[in-house]
C-alpha cells in the first residue's frame, strides 16, 4: 500500500543567468513497511528532495512544480500548524551529520521529548520518562544517565543513535534517512543501518534510505531509485538493479563498488563528476559521460522507459526495437 | 578585494565628509572670525538671521562661523587621533607576533592591563595632571589611549601569518625580522589595520567632543564640536540652535566615519558583515 | 572549575596591577607639576607638602608606598573634600550603580526580545529600519541626546526633573514619595543612556541569532515539529549567548564610563560625575581613585563574563 508518493517534484534556485532546478521533475513511492533507497553523488539533488518532503528546502530555493503525497494528504499544500502536525509526527527525519543537528546547549534527552511534547503526545516526567525509553529502544547503555549528556559528550555512532531516537519520538509512519552513516566510522555504519532495519520491521513504518553508497543498499533496500543531475534515472527491486542494471550511470556506479566486504570509500564512478545545475546539458544529462552515448542522446531528452518488472530508466537505450 | 564605493550609504557617507571637510576648509575665507564679536554688548544669544545664520552665541560670536572653524578642529583631532593609535597598534601588535613566546605573551598582558582603564577616565586623568595641555598633547592622548584594541586585532592576524608557510619560507631564506614584519606582516594585517583605524576616527572625535564638553579637552577659546557644545549648554533653554547645530554636525560626521569603516570591512573581507 | 577560577580571579588581579602601576607611571611622567594647585604657597610650605605627600622620594619608593597603600585599601585623601578617596567613592557608587543596572535590564532584555524577533525576520523592512535607528542611535553623543530631551521635558513642559538623584526638599523618611521621586529622576538619564547604548547588545545579538538560525539543529528542530516560537527561543537564542554574556562584562566598565558623560549633563552624583569634579579640581588621589575603580570594573567584567560563559554554556566547560 502506498505511503508516500512524489510526483514530479521540481525545486527551484534563483541563479544569475535564470532560475536553476537542482530537483526536476523526480517521481518515486515508499510502500509501508518497504525501505526505498535513494542513490546517487552529491549534488544529484536527493538530499533536496528529502528536505522537500517536510518543506525544509533552504532559502532562496523553493518548490515549483508537483507534490508530495502522504496517504491522502498533499504535504507540499500544508501551512502553518497543518504543516507542523507532520512533522515529525507523521514524518520523521534522520540527519547526516549528528554532530551538526543536534542543539549544543540542549541536553539529548530534552531534545528527545521535544518531539513529544511539539505534538501533545506527553508532557513534563511522563515525556521524559519516554525519551529514556526511547533511547534504551535505540540501543543506548545506560540511557538514564546518557539523556543528561550535552551532545559533545557522545561518541559519533552514539549520537547518531539520539538521532534516530529524536526521529522515532512521535511514531511517524515514514522515517526519511538523509546520508545517515557518512559521518560515521564504518564499523558504526553497519550497526546504525541494522537498527533503522529492526526498528522498520517492529513498527512498519516506510523508509526513505538516502545514500551516495550502493554498497549499504544491498541487502538491506526493497527498492533502489538511482539519481543522477535532478532525476531519477533508474528504479527497480535491489536485486534486479544489481543483477540487470539498465542505464550506463548505475552500471558505472556498480563497477566502482568493491565487491568483496570491506571499507567503502567515496564513489568516482566514471570519468568527470556531476556538473553544476546551471551547466546540464539539455537532452540526456548523463551523455557528456556516458561510455555508450550514440547520436540521439544529445539531441533529443529521453523519457523513463521500461526495463522489466517494476524496472524503469532513463535511457535511449532501453527503448524497444533497438 | 571588492570596491568600496559600490553601496549608496558607503557614497553618501564619503559625500557628508567631504563637504564637513569643504565647509571647514573654505568658511574661515568666507565667514567672520570666528573669535570677533560684532558688537560685545547688544548682539549676544541673537536668533538665527541672515547675517548670523545660525545666530550669536552668548559672547556675541558668529555661531556658523566657530561650527565651521570647530568642525574642522574636531575632524583634525578625530583623524590625528586615530592615525596615531593605528601607528602604536600596528607596532605593539605586530612586534609582539613577530617576537612570538615569552615577548608576545607579556606584551599583550600590557595592553590588556592599558585597555582596562576605561579610555575616557584615562584621559581624563591625564588631564588633571597635566594642566594646561596644548592641543597637540590632548590629541596625542587620545591617540595614546587609544591603540590597544587595534593592537589585539593586528598581533591575532600576525599571529596567523607567522605560523603560515610564507614567513617558514621567508626566515628559510635567512630574513630578518624587520624584514618579516614589513614584508610579510604588515601587508597581510594591512586591511584590519585600515579598517580599525577607520572605526578609530569616529569614536576618537565622540571621545574628543564629551571630554570638549565636561570642560577637560579642547580649551576654549578655540571652538571645536565639543567646546560648542559646551558653550551651549548653559543657554539651552534661551538659544537650543547653540546645542542643536554642533550636535546634528557631530552626529552627522561620526555616522559618516562608522558608515565608511563598515564599508571598508566588506571591501576587505565581504564574508563578514 | 576550581583551578580554572583560581587562575582566572590570579590573571584578572594582575591585569589590574598592571593598570594601577600604568596610571601611577602616567601621573608621575606627565609634564605636568604634582603640586600645580599649590604653585603660589611659599617655598618652604610647597616643600612640606611634597614631603607630606611623598612626591619628593624616588619614583620607585612612591610606587612602593602606593602600592602598600592600595593593598590596605587605602587610595588616599581626596585634597577636593578632604575625605579618603575610598569613603567617597563608596558614597558615589551607588548612583551609578542604580543607573547602570536600569540601563542593563533594559538594554539587554530589548537585546534578546527585539534581537531575536529581528534575526528571525532578517532583511525584513522592520529590520533594516531598526539597523538604522540604532546605529543613529550609536552615532549620537549621549550628552547632546541627553540635552535635546532635557529641553522639552524638563526646560519647557517641566514633565520631569533636570539634574540631580533626588529632590533635596523632600522630607526625609518618606519611602514610597522618595522611591518615586527618585525614580522620576532616573528617567531622562536612563533614557538617555539606553537610547545610545542599545545599538551594541541589540544588533551583536541579531547576528548571533540570525547565524545560528542557519544551523543544521534548528532545521532538524523544525523537522520534529517544535513550535516556530520554540525553534526560535531554545534553538535560535540560547546557543548564541555568548556575544550578549561578553558584553555583560563590558557593562561593568559601561556604567562607569559611557555614564560619564551622561552623569555630568544630569548632575548625577555617581563615579562618572566624582571623576569629572576631581579632574576640575585637580584633585589626584580621587582622580587616580576613579580610573582604578574604572580599570577594576573592566577586569572584574571580563572577568564574570567568561565565568558566566563557563556556567551557562555546556561547550566550554569540560
Amino acid at each position: 500500500m502506498t505511503l508516500l508518493s512524489v510526483e514530479d517534484l521540481r525545486i527551484a534556485f534563483p541563479a544569475p543567468g535564470g532560475a536553476v532546478h537542482p530537483v526536476d521533475g523526480v517521481s518515486f513511492t515508499v510502500d509501508r513497511g518497504e525501505t526505498l533507497a535513494l542513490v546517487g553523488e552529491s549534488g544529484c539533488g536527493k538530499s533536496l528532495t528529502a528536505l522537500a518532503l517536510l518543506q525544509l528546502v533552504p532559502p532562496p530555493g523553493r518548490v515549483v512544480g508537483g507534490r508530495v503525497r502522504l496517504g491522502e494528504v498533499d504535504v507540499t499544500a500544508l501551512r502553518g500548524e497543518a504543516l507542523r502536525a507532520v512533522r515529525g509526527r507523521r514524518i520523521g527525519m534522520v540527519f547526516q551529520d549528528p554532530l551538526t543537528s543536534l542543539n549544543p546547549v540542549l541536553r539529548v534527552g530534552d531534545q528527545v521529548a521535544e518531539g513529544l511534547v511539539a505534538h501533545g503526545m506527553a508532557q513534563g516526567v511522563a515525556a521524559r520518562r519516554r525519551a529514556v525509553e526511547l533511547l534504551r529502544e535505540v540501543g543506548i547503555a545506560d540511557a538514564e544517565a546518557r539523556a543528561d549528556a550535552y551532545p559533545h559528550q557522545l561518541s559519533g555512532g552514539m549520537r547518531q543513535r539520539v538521532g534516530i531516537a529524536i526521529a522515532l519520538a512521535a511514531e511517524p509512519e515514514l522515517l526519511v534517512a538523509d546520508e545517515p552513516t557518512t559521518a560515521l566510522d564504518v564499523t558504526v555504519q553497519a550497526q546504525i543501518l541494522e537498527l533503522i532495519d529492526q526498528l522498520r520491521q517492529q513498527r512498519g513504518m516506510g523508509v526513505l534510505l538516502i545514500t551516495h553508497d550502493l554498497g549499504i543498499v544491498a541487502g538491506r533496500a526493497d527498492r533502489v531509485a538511482v539519481m543522477y543531475a535532478g532525476q531519477v534515472v533508474e528504479a527497480c527491486p535491489t536485486a534486479e538493479l544489481f543483477a540487470a542494471p539498465a542505464h550506463p550511470y548505475t552500471r558505472g556506479l556498480l563497477a566502482s563498488v568493491p565487491r568483496l566486504t570491506g571499507p567503502v570509500g567515496r564513489l568516482t564512478p566514471i570519468g568527470g563528476t556531476v556538473p553544476p545545475p546551471a551547466q546540464w546539458p539539455p537532452a540526456c544529462r548523463f551523455e557528456p559521460r556516458c561510455p555508450e552515448r550514440f547520436a540521439r542522446c544529445a539531441s533529443e531528452r529521453p523519457t523513463l522507459l521500461p526495463a522489466g518488472d517494476g524496472h524503469v530508466t532513463r535511457c535511449w537505450l532501453a527503448e524497444p526495437g533497438r | 578585494m571588492t570596491r568600496p564605493w559600490r553601496s549608496a550609504g558607503a557614497r553618501a557617507a564619503l559625500g557628508t565628509l567631504a563637504l564637513l571637510a569643504l565647509a571647514a576648509l573654505v568658511a574661515p575665507l568666507l565667514l567672520p572670525d570666528p573669535a570677533a564679536a560684532p558688537d560685545p554688548l547688544g548682539a549676544r544669544l541673537l536668533v538665527p538671521s541672515l547675517a548670523h545664520p545660525l545666530g550669536t552665541d552668548a559672547l556675541s560670536r558668529d555661531v556658523l562661523a566657530r561650527l565651521a572653524h570647530g568642525t574642522g578642529i574636531s575632524l583634525r583631532v578625530g583623524l590625528l587621533a586615530a592615525l596615531v593609535a593605528g601607528a602604536l597598534g600596528a607596532l605593539v601588535g605586530l612586534g609582539a607576533a613577530a617576537a612570538g613566546g615569552l615577548a608576545d605573551d607579556l606584551l599583550m598582558r600590557g595592553t590588556d592591563a592599558l585597555a582596562s582603564i576605561p579610555r575616557a577616565f584615562a584621559v581624563l586623568f591625564a588631564v588633571a595632571a597635566w594642566p594646561g595641555m596644548p592641543l597637540g598633547g590632548f590629541t596625542l592622548l587620545l591617540g595614546i589611549t587609544g591603540w590597544m584594541a587595534v593592537a589585539r586585532i593586528v598581533a591575532a592576524e600576525g599571529r596567523r601569518m607567522m605560523a603560515g608557510d610564507a614567513v617558514a619560507a621567508a626566515r628559510a631564506l635567512g630574513a630578518g625580522r624587520r624584514r618579516i614584519i614589513l614584508r610579510h606582516l604588515l601587508p597581510n594585517a594591512a586591511g584590519q589595520l585600515i579598517v580599525a583605524t577607520a572605526l578609530g576616527v569616529g569614536e576618537a572625535m565622540l571621545l574628543e567632543a564629551g571630554l570638549s564638553f565636561l570642560g577637560a579637552g579642547v580649551r576654549p577659546p578655540t571652538p571645536s564640536l565639543g567646546t560648542l557644545l559646551h558653550d551651549g549648554k548653559d543657554a539651552l533653554a534661551a538659544a537650543p540652535w547653540l546645542t542643536v547645530a554642533p550636535g546634528l554636525v557631530l552626529t552627522a560626521a561620526v555616522l559618516a566615519t562608522n558608515r565608511l569603516g563598515d564599508a571598508l570591512r566588506d571591501a576587505f573581507d565581504p564574508r563578514q558583515r | 572549575m576550581a583551578g580554572w577560577l583560581a587562575r582566572r580571579t590570579a590573571h584578572a588581579a594582575v591585569t589590574w596591577a598592571g593598570a594601577v602601576v600604568a596610571l601611577f607611571l602616567l601621573l608621575r611622567l606627565l609634564p605636568g607639576d604634582p603640586l600645580a594647585s599649590a604653585a603660589d604657597l611659599p617655598p618652604e610650605t610647597r616643600l612640606a607638602l611634597a614631603h607630606l605627600y611623598g612626591v619628593d622620594q624616588p619614583l620607585l619608593t612612591q610606587l612602593g608606598h602606593f602600592t602598600a597603600g592600595l593593598l590596605h585599601g587605602d587610595l588616599g585623601t581626596s585634597v577636593l573634600y578632604g575625605r579618603p578617596v575610598v569613603e567617597l567613592l563608596a558614597a558615589h557608587l551607588p548612583a551609578t550603580l542604580l543607573l547602570g543596572l536600569a540601563v542593563l535590564l533594559t538594554d539587554f532584555g530589548l537585546a534578546w526580545w527585539l534581537g531575536n524577533r529581528l534575526a528571525a525576520r532578517a532583511g525584513s523592512r522592520a529590520d533594516r529600519w531598526a539597523n538604522r535607528a540604532l546605529l543613529a542611535g550609536h552615532a549620537l553623543p549621549p550628552y547632546w541626546l541627553g540635552l535635546l530631551l532635557i529641553w522639552p521635558l524638563a526646560l519647557t513642559w517641566g514633565l520631569l526633573p533636570a539634574a540631580g538623584l533626588a529632590d533635596p526638599l523632600l522630607p526625609a523618611g518618606a519611602g514610597a514619595t522618595r522611591a518615586l521621586d527618585v525614580a522620576r529622576h532616573l528617567v531622562l538619564p536612563w533614557l538617555t543612556l539606553t537610547l545610545t547604548t542599545l545599538a551594541v547588545p541589540l544588533r551583536h545579538h541579531r547576528e548571533a541569532v540570525y547565524e545560528t538560525l542557519a544551523s543544521d539543529w534548528v532545521r532538524a528542530a523544525r523537522a520534529r515539529g517544535v513550535p516556530e516560537g520554540e525553534v526560535l527561543a531554545r534553538h535560535g537564542a540560547r546557543p548564541s549567548l555568548g556575544p550578549l554574556l561578553a558584553l555583560v562584562g563590558a557593562w561593568l566598565p559601561m556604567a562607569l564610563t559611557g555614564s560619564l558623560l551622561v552623569e555630568g549633563v544630569f548632575a548625577w552624583p555617581g563615579i562618572g560625575w566624582l571623576m569629572a569634579e576631581s579632574v576640575g579640581g585637580r584633585d589626584l588621589p580621587l582622580a587616580t581613585g576613579c580610573a582604578a575603580l574604572g580599570a577594576l570594573a573592566a577586569i572584574g567584567g571580563m572577568w564574570l563574563a567568561d565565568v558566566l560563559h563557563r556556567l551557562l554554556d555546556p561547550r566550554v566547560a569540560a
